[in-house]
């Protein structure tokens, strides 16, 4: 599984799955300090490794570089797929 | 010697973006970047995406962190970043590892996140709470590309390709998911 924060290149690549997220290079997984975002973005890769059901898809939470809020997430939710509002683009 | 290294080209473009300002910059023009360097790729990478089903729980499954932002132990061989080609081998360090022991090669972005945080590149404190909590167990080694650059054959040749030796040593630690992070 494949984070990505370019996914004109990540389309070209083909991974078997991707979580594409707008944050700048040097920074795939957040903002300094912000524990609950980079969670949630572990968070959703791993809810997209158990729910993808074919190679290719590239998902995009939509989150917003520096806007976006994150409310604590707790490690039971990583192994949770249903009620998952995943967005797939494809 | 290109005029790349000899006007330390990367090098010169690094210091500019460890600035506030030209981390600013490089956030402002980020999606004019990556189309630029999607462009660049001429095509669609040949052949069928690869996929392996997830066969058991995740909390039975061994995590490895596959990372490209030159990530390397202090006392090892630090990668080529002068290179107007690149440097397409790679480093491995134990999961265990603090971000204390690791430095930090690549020279396209800024690392200013990296260096107020270094989680947002390798995110061990997420990962060994999820360890720590029974989510999923980490693998013992997680590794770093540097900056391939042009040298894509020396990268995938599936004979001597440096991206099928990393998957041989995955499959050797026993790794069921590689996480892919970009830098």
């Amino acid at each position: 599984m494949s984070l990505s924060i370019n996914l004109e290149i990540s389309e070209k690549i083909g991974a078997p799955r991707t979580v594409f997220v707008r944050f700048p290079h040097g920074a795939p997984f957040g903002e300094p300090g912000a524990m609950n975002q980079r969670m949630t973005v572990l968070r959703d890769l791993l809810r997209t490794l158990q729910e993808a059901s074919e190679p290719g898809v590239i998902v995009e939470p939509g989150y917003q570089w520096r806007r976006t809020e994150y409310p604590p997430v707790a490690p039971s939710s990583f192994a949770e797929t249903q009620n998952s509002k995943l967005k797939t683009k494809n | 010697m290109g005029l790349m290294e000899r006007f330390s080209f990367w090098r010169r473009g690094d210091a500019m973006l460890q600035s506030r300002a030209g981390a600013r910059f490089a956030e402002a023009t980020g999606g004019v970047v990556n189309r630029l360097a999607a462009v660049m790729m001429t095509s669609r990478q040949s052949g069928d995406v690869p996929w392996s089903p997830l066969t058991k729980p995740l909390s039975e499954c061994r995590l490895a962190v596959v990372t490209t932002a030159g990530l390397h132990l202090a006392g090892d061989r630090p990668f080529d970043v002068d290179s107007a080609q690149g440097d397409p081998s790679f480093r491995s360090f134990p999961s265990e590892s603090d971000h204390a022991d690791l430095r930090i090669a690549h020279t396209h972005f800024s690392r200013r996140y990296y260096d107020a945080d270094p989680n947002v590149i390798l995110p061990l404190d997420g990962l060994r709470k999820l360890a720590d909590s029974d989510v999923l167990h980490l693998a013992p080694r997680f590794f770093s590309f540097g900056y391939a650059g042009t040298l894509t054959r020396e990268l995938v040749d599936p004979e001597r390709g440096t991206a099928p030796r990393l998957a041989a040593e995955l499959h050797d630690d026993g790794v069921d998911l590689a996480l892919l992070v970009p830098a």
